[in-house]
């Protein structure tokens, strides 16, 4: 009874509908290639124009082209500034293509799904002779082609441009490729599952942005509940997790948890293949064709506005209590924010009632688990073991651990929960943990208020370290309990009073968390050998110099091992020798030592300072010129820039001879101030 | 062949096509006439496959239509108000249609766009509401459909281009066998044309009959007394489907031919009497009031 189509002419078919949803689309193309060749050509002539402004020393005096010329200066692969104004170009112009695709694609996806949500339309599509299934799948193709057609064409043309100039395509303007593909992908998915689910395309628009919004809010206030109410509970392992995000699809520009993304565009594709064929052609101009997104989202958007207020009220004490105000403020803010809702929705209140039983759930759920929450039923805030049941226990101090920027912290915490055994170490280890939560308030208003801190200043990295102090015990029982406080402003305890020393300065932890002694030759940023503050010798970017140094990180390494005092050789600074700095962003900070004759007086056989930098702390490439154009304060880094000093005692021959061997100390252990690495250190500072 | 079989579709608490069973063979123009709401538009979406059934089946050429691309190759359905794109011209929208329908004839489409007063460049939205139709028609009859359903299509169409179209219409039922069902509240065109009408109501089919015979089957008499028959009922055991009685003077509409009524008619007497077929929208008057809407009825 049922005829097929061949595949040769389905592919017709879907080749036809793109070609007719090109002509339908070409209005909006057109506008978009007109911007995109506009402010290409904008910022092509501003970049040129500054930047030769800044090769003949016009504009000095700007600063963010100072910084451009700086980074010029330390690019090892440009000689002038049109060069870095060609880089800038590439990048800026990049990213004005990528905000632009963005901002296109919503237009096109609004626009190709709206034959579901027009009842003329419906007509027309309803009866050609093609599937339902290849229509949405052509028209999903024609969305996701027509953004990224055009804005590979000009991403191209800013690549051909900067390689006219005889400048590389950096990484950054490469990788809006990646941003673009996989963030056109979810987004164009996501819409057409929820305009297969929607009767209109206001309600599709708005179901969209309901989501994209509510979503990750939501979870920063679930994750922002965990922080606040378990103190001691670490949920850094969720920075940048697909969690954070999971039904956000503009997340996906983000151009991370790539596999994540193209499963979620998968599921969305199959499932809005799946729904298209069972739509109700009538459901157009309806509210909705399928109402289990509609109840989600009503769902979340109650949680998002009843959380809002809860914490809010929570946090300022009202009536008198963090949780009876909590439990106020969210059922204020969650039945209203539901019921207008519906209406936008639904056109009106009916099936109001019938559609409250989500809502009804959600209050009675998160007024119980805020109650267990709020009132630490299970004792987690204030829990320290006894010395007795611990078999073995760990700290952490995020000042003097080295980790690679996609190392998973928890892990590392669990790990270092083997790493002392003796009562002395385990009870100071007790001792530090209770110093922390000694001070702490635990009512249940200040845990609301810590909800406001974690979600607006945790989240966003500004300058400070995502956790300071960690705790690992491996209890008797064989169970591992871990706590992880961050360095907050908000926390009773000052991190200058919480004394780690006796556990950092250990062989153990130093051997197991230390920069020198753990990162990659390729993390390792730079080494300088010193005997005084001002000078001495630095290694660059050569390749000798990567070779040399490594050579001498390498030998150090060796004789770190071989030695058997229980100390280590790291120097931590006692607190009325430490000078505080802080770098440009205050994103860090970092212990600079006292000059090397103060040390030699207390260790007279020290022969010179090593010390090791890690992670990424100058201005080496034009994406962090870029970042400071654009604002940089607010730039969050993967890895944080770390600095160790050591103290090169005599033992230490292997370190010592490879310092020779590279030419960095003369045959009397003294600085070579000849030698190719040597060179004043303060404009470094 | 067009059938249905205990057709249903249902929109929310409303069932807009109750249990329906018709069979149309190839070749026919079908009438679909009703009272508004009577599910005339629903059946022909079910017909084209742009609603899928709640209950029943629809067949066209033995296939069912809903989401089969290869039977809706042979149909093509022109609904009340038929869309097009902002910049839609009839040239852009045949390059869609050329590879979707398999029968495209380019040589149907050269000729009706110089047989219809329209021109293929311009930009279909801002014609009238006529020139609309004209050009859904010139694109609907160069795809070479079997089956051609049209909703209200005569409706802006002006004179002319009405008499066009019944002409094309029939040249193309006579010349490809086409069947065509046409949904219309115009009752004298569909008269000119249909050879067969279907009247629905209330997603029910009333009636179903060729033309002919539906004209044959009615007649409006008029009968006149010196002296009314003291009867209590005076048209008993004539099937009377409406009288209006005027002082001795009764218009009656009577279903039947003057064989089966006459011999009846004469026995009361009558000073004067004549009989003469209903035009169809008579018809359709007198049979949607037996059914219970009328004007007095709604009044």
């Amino acid at each position: 009874m049922t005829s097929t189509v061949s595949f040769k002419e389905k592919l017709k078919q879907a080749y036809s509908v793109f070609k007719w949803d090109l002509k339908s689309c070409s209005g909006t193309m057109a506008v978009y290639a007109i911007l995109a060749a506009v402010f290409t050509t904008i910022i092509l002539t501003l970049c040129l124009v500054f930047g030769f402004y800044a090769q003949n020393s016009v504009m000095y005096d700007t600063y963010s082209y100072s910084q451009a010329i700086s980074s010029l200066e330390t690019a090892p692969d440009t000689n002038n500034a049109i060069a870095v104004a060609v880089k800038v170009f590439q990048i800026i112009a990049s990213q004005m293509i990528y905000f632009l695709t963005i901002i296109f694609a919503i237009i096109y996806t609004v626009k190709v799904y709206s034959y579901l949500h027009n009842k003329r339309k419906a007509d027309l599509y309803g009866s050609l002779p093609i599937s339902r299934i290849m229509l949405f799948v052509s028209k999903s193709a024609s969305a996701y082609l027509f953004t990224l057609i055009p804005a590979m064409f000009f991403l191209g043309i800013i690549f051909i441009v900067s390689m006219c100039f005889g400048q590389p395509i950096v990484n950054e303007a490469l990788n809006i490729y990646v941003k673009l593909l996989m963030g056109t992908l979810a987004s164009i998915s996501a819409y057409g599952l929820i305009s297969v689910c929607c009767g209109t395309t206001l309600n599709s628009v708005i179901m969209f942005i309901a989501v994209c919004i509510a979503y990750p809010l939501s979870a920063m206030f679930i994750k922002g509940v965990a922080n606040g109410f378990f103190y001691g509970s670490y949920t850094g392992v969720f920075k940048n997790h697909f969690i954070m995000n999971a039904l956000n699809p503009l997340a996906a520009y983000d151009g991370i948890n790539i596999i994540y993304w193209l499963i979620f565009s998968a599921v969305c594709i199959v499932a809005s293949a799946f729904l298209v064929k069972r739509r109700k052609a009538e459901r157009a101009q309806a509210s909705f064709a399928y109402y289990l997104p509609c109840h989600i989202v009503k769902v979340l958007v109650s949680f998002l506005v009843g959380m809002f207020l809860g914490v809010l009220f929570g946090s300022l004490n009202v009536l008198g209590n963090g949780y009876f105000g909590f439990v106020f403020g969210f059922i204020l803010g969650s039945v209203p924010a539901f019921v207008i809702a519906h209406l936008i929705f639904y056109k009106g209140i009916s099936k109001l009632i019938r559609t409250s039983i989500p809502l009804g759930g959600l209050v009675v759920v998160v007024v119980a688990v805020m109650a267990v929450c709020s009132y630490d039923v299970f004792g987690y805030n204030e829990f320290i073991p006894k010395a007795d049941d611990v078999k073995s226990a760990g700290l952490i101090d995020s000042s003097n651990l080295y980790r690679e920027s996609d190392s998973n912290l928890n892990k590392i915490v669990r790990n270092s929960a083997e790493d002392f055994t003796d009562k002395e170490r385990i009870n100071s280890i007790i001792s530090s943990h209770s110093s922390i939560i000694a001070d702490k308030d635990f009512t249940s208003y200040k845990k609301f208020q810590s909800v406001w801190y974690d979600m607006f200043v945790y989240n966003m990295n500004i300058g400070l370290n995502e956790m300071r102090f960690s705790f690992a015990y491996k209890m008797n029982n064989g169970s591992v309990i871990t706590r992880t406080y961050p360095a907050s402003v908000y926390d009773s305890f000052s991190t200058d009073t919480i004394d780690t020393s006796e556990i950092v300065n250990t062989k153990t932890y130093t051997e197991k968390y230390a920069a020198a002694l753990n990162a990659n030759q390729s993390d390792i940023s730079s080494v300088t050998v010193k005997t005084n503050e001002m000078s001495g010798c630095m290694s660059d970017d050569t390749e000798k110099s990567k070779e040399d140094f490594g050579k001498v990180v390498e030998a150090f390494r060796k004789d770190f091992k071989a030695d058997n005092s229980d100390i280590s050789v790291v120097l931590a600074p006692a607190e009325d020798d430490v000078s505080l700095y802080s770098d440009y962003y205050g994103l860090s900070s970092y212990y600079e030592v006292k000059d090397f004759k103060y040390y030699q007086k207390e260790y007279p056989d020290a022969v010179c300072l090593l010390e090791v930098n890690t992670g990424e702390n100058s201005y080496s490439n034009p994406s962090d010129l870029f970042t400071d154009i654009i604002g940089g304060s607010f730039s969050i880094y993967d890895s944080m820039p770390k600095k160790e000093t050591y103290l090169i005692p005599k033992s230490y021959t292997n370190t010592i001879s490879a310092l020779k061997d590279i030419g960095v100390l003369n045959s009397d252990n003294t600085i070579n101030e000849k030698s190719d690495y040597y060179k004043s250190l303060d404009v470094y500072y | 062949m067009i059938e249905l079989k205990n057709l249903t579709k249902r929109f929310d608490k409303v069932t807009a096509v109750d249990n329906m069973n018709l069979t149309i063979n190839e070749g026919s123009v079908v009438g679909l006439v009703g009272s508004n709401g009577s599910g005339k538009s629903t059946l022909l979406r079910l017909l084209s496959g742009v609603y899928q059934p709640d209950g029943g089946e629809v067949l066209v050429g033995g296939k069912k239509l809903f989401d089969n691309p290869a039977a809706k190759g042979e149909c093509y359905f022109i609904p009340d108000f038929p869309f097009f794109y902002n910049n839609s011209t009839i040239n852009s929208t045949a390059f869609l249609y050329r590879n979707l329908y398999p029968n495209w004839s380019e040589a149907q489409f050269n000729r009706f766009c110089s047989v219809f007063p329209i021109k293929r460049d311009a930009k279909i939205i801002n014609m009238s509401k006529g020139m609309q139709r004209q050009a859904a028609l010139i694109l609907a009859l160069s795809t070479c459909p079997k089956y051609l359903f049209l909703d209200e299509i005569f409706d802006g169409l002006d004179p002319v281009v009405r008499h066009l179209l019944k002409k094309i219409i029939i040249e193309q039922v006579s010349e490809h066998n086409m069947t065509v069902i046409i949904a219309s509240h115009n009752l004298r065109e569909l008269e000119d044309l249909c050879d067969r009408i279907c009247l629905m109501h209330r997603g029910k089919m009333l009636m179903e009959r060729d033309i002919d015979s539906l004209r044959l089957c009615f007649r409006k008499v008029q009968v006149a007394f010196s002296e009314i028959p003291m009867m209590p009922n005076i048209f008993e055991g004539i099937d009377v489907v409406n009288v209006w009685q005027n002082g001795n003077v009764f218009n009656v509409t009577i279903r039947g031919t003057e064989e089966d009524f006459m011999p009846q008619l004469n026995a009361l007497n009558p000073a004067y009497i004549s009989a003469m077929p209903l035009t169809l929208e008579e018809i359709f008057i007198s049979e949607m009031g037996a059914a219970g809407y009328d004007v007095n009825s709604i009044l």
